[in-house]
């Protein structure tokens, strides 16, 4: 780029530099956005009717409202084959290419997403929030503080799962199948996976609720923190089996160590997409009040500003839930270090 | 003497083809070729890195490329070292030690034995991202021999080291191996590396040795 700026290449030029020597990334991140997208359903649940719906919707109203299992099995084998289609484009183009590289270049730096998730929708509700008395009913509300509480157990409880998972996940790895089906897999349907708690009967309060959408947020998280910073120490872990050390010794010795950043990192996200979570809610606990619920049925009665303020304090729980999960990596880094010192 | 046999692989564009390869189990034989003849293939291969369904390495009447990688009881020197950034230099030794858990006193002497032969007793206390190439270098060799491995793999262990200091590390590398009596492979595509350690030379191109 410095070389192409110094022989005076135009704006125009630089530019097709850049989509040339980014063309795989945008290209991995278009189908990852995709994958989620097929299979979001909060936001199509909210703004869309059911007539003018997305596939995961049209599952929700099959499986949950209208119990008709065979066209939900119908409707939920299509989208697995999008979805399907779309992962094996995504393993078997640029993935391997950018694999075969041994460096993943992501071009933005995924610490900076809850910063700008909060800043984005933020905005929006702020204006709201200065409007004194739209603050005032909110906080007079009987609910709310069940309902704060109960956002932030789940925020937690969401993180730490996520987080157990993850731990699990890097003691397992490498192991290429479990590697390829984390990639593959863009996340799991929300109703399928809902349906399968509520079959097996293990949907009373947060627990059930923060497990599911631990496994939900699990393919992404991996994606999107752990897999390309666990790519550069691989071969470190090749060295460590090659000397003779097992799972566990290689877990605690190796990989912990040089990815706890990156660990709390995902949990902390974890935490903070789970403060914004009520569609899980809906499906498994609906007695259960969060903020994201008293939002949504503030919005059904038409009171906007309160939702909003809702959403406010929601977003800002879900920071805070998320700043504790740096804290907690931070305290036992230092306290590792000075161990070591 | 070790017997690899059925070496095949394939892709698109280069085929990997050693029906037999009698590697000696003394001293140290060099895989020598120019880049792109095959020689990380086949020391990837043979380490259990690459799948390679068809391979057998037969070692001391075992099949080492049957065994799981922790099993084969290998010691390695990648060409980026591959050290544990995040430990002291004396910790990248012991890991190996720990790991196979030789903690008897012959294995703390051997340790120290080679810790003194490469002079590297002064660096034990440092983190390893402090040291220089050539000191790196020596306690990535020192790893991988502490652990009392059966073979001893080196891929290009002298490439990242500047030229002036090339000669002393050669000299230190085989006497350490000698004293340790391991047998090695030492994978280059430099003339000199050979001519300085290697007692017997396999050269390979395109895949395929040459006889």
């Amino acid at each position: 780029m410095e070389l192409a700026a110094i022989e005076s290449a135009s704006r125009w030029r630089l530019f097709w530099i850049i989509i040339r020597y980014l063309k795989n990334d945008l290209f991995l991140l278009s189908l990852t956005i995709f994958s989620v997208c097929m299979t979001s359903f909060s936001i199509p649940l909210v703004l869309g009717h059911f007539e003018q719906n997305t596939l995961e919707v049209l599952l929700y109203q099959k499986l949950i409202l209208e119990n008709n299992l065979s066209q939900s099995a119908i409707i939920f084998l299509l989208q697995l084959l999008v979805v399907g289609v779309f992962s094996f484009f995504f393993l078997q183009f640029p993935l391997q290419k950018v694999a075969k590289k041994q460096h993943l270049t992501l071009g933005w730096k995924p610490a900076l997403l809850p910063l700008i998730t909060l800043y984005a929708w933020a905005f929006f509700p702020l204006i709201f929030l200065v409007r004194s008395h739209s603050l005032q009913q909110v906080l007079a509300l009987p609910e709310l503080r069940r309902a704060l509480q109960n956002t932030f157990h789940l925020s937690l409880l969401t993180g730490a799962f996520s987080l157990a998972l993850l731990l699990l996940v890097i003691f397992y790895l490498p192991q290429r199948k479990l590697e390829r089906l984390l990639l593959s897999l863009g996340s799991p349907s929300t109703t399928a996976l809902g349906f399968l708690f509520i079959l097996f009967q293990f949907r009373q309060g947060l627990l059930p609720v923060a497990l599911c959408l631990a496994l939900l947020h699990l393919p992404t998280l991996f994606r999107m923190y752990l897999w390309p910073q666990w790519h550069q120490i691989l071969q470190q872990i090749y060295v460590a089996q090659l000397q003779g050390a097992h799972r566990g010794f290689i877990w605690s010795y190796i990989s912990l160590p040089q990815l706890s950043k990156e660990l709390f990192r995902a949990a902390g996200i974890s935490a903070l997409w789970a403060s914004g979570e009520f569609a899980l809610l809906l499906l498994l606990s609906p007695q259960t009040p969060t903020l994201n619920v008293l939002a949504q049925q503030l919005l059904g009665s038409y009171r906007l500003d309160q939702s909003l303020v809702i959403t406010v304090f929601s977003l800002a729980l879900g920071g805070g839930v998320w700043f504790l999960f740096q804290l907690v990596e931070y305290v036992t880094r230092q306290k590792s270090l000075s161990k070591m010192g | 003497m070790s017997l690899v046999k059925n070496l095949y692989r394939k892709w698109d564009d280069f085929s990997l083809e050693i029906p037999h390869w009698e590697i000696p189990d003394e001293g140290i034989s060099a895989l020598w070729g120019p880049s792109g003849a095959g020689k990380t293939s086949v020391f990837r291969s043979l380490l259990g890195l690459e799948p390679c369904p068809t391979l057998q390495w037969i070692f001391h009447g075992q099949d080492i490329a049957k065994l799981p990688l922790a099993k084969k009881n290998l010691g390695v020197v990648f060409q980026s070292l591959e050290l544990f950034p995040h430990l002291t230099a004396e910790e990248n030794i012991l890991f190996p030690m720990q790991a196979r858990k030789l903690n008897s006193e012959h294995s703390f002497q051997l340790k120290n034995t080679i810790v003194n032969e490469l002079q590297i007793t002064k660096l034990l206390s440092k983190m390893v991202h402090k040291l220089s190439g050539g000191e790196q270098q020596r306690v990535a060799i020192a790893r991988a021999l502490v652990g009392q491995p059966q073979f001893l793999f080196l891929d290009e262990p002298f490439s990242s080291i500047d030229e002036d200091l090339k000669k002393e590390a050669r000299s230190l590398v085989a006497k350490v191996i000698q004293l340790t009596k391991t047998p090695t492979l030492l994978i280059t595509h430099d003339q000199r590396d050979v001519d300085a350690l290697a007692s017997h030379v396999f050269q390979i191109r395109n895949g395929k040795l040459l006889l």
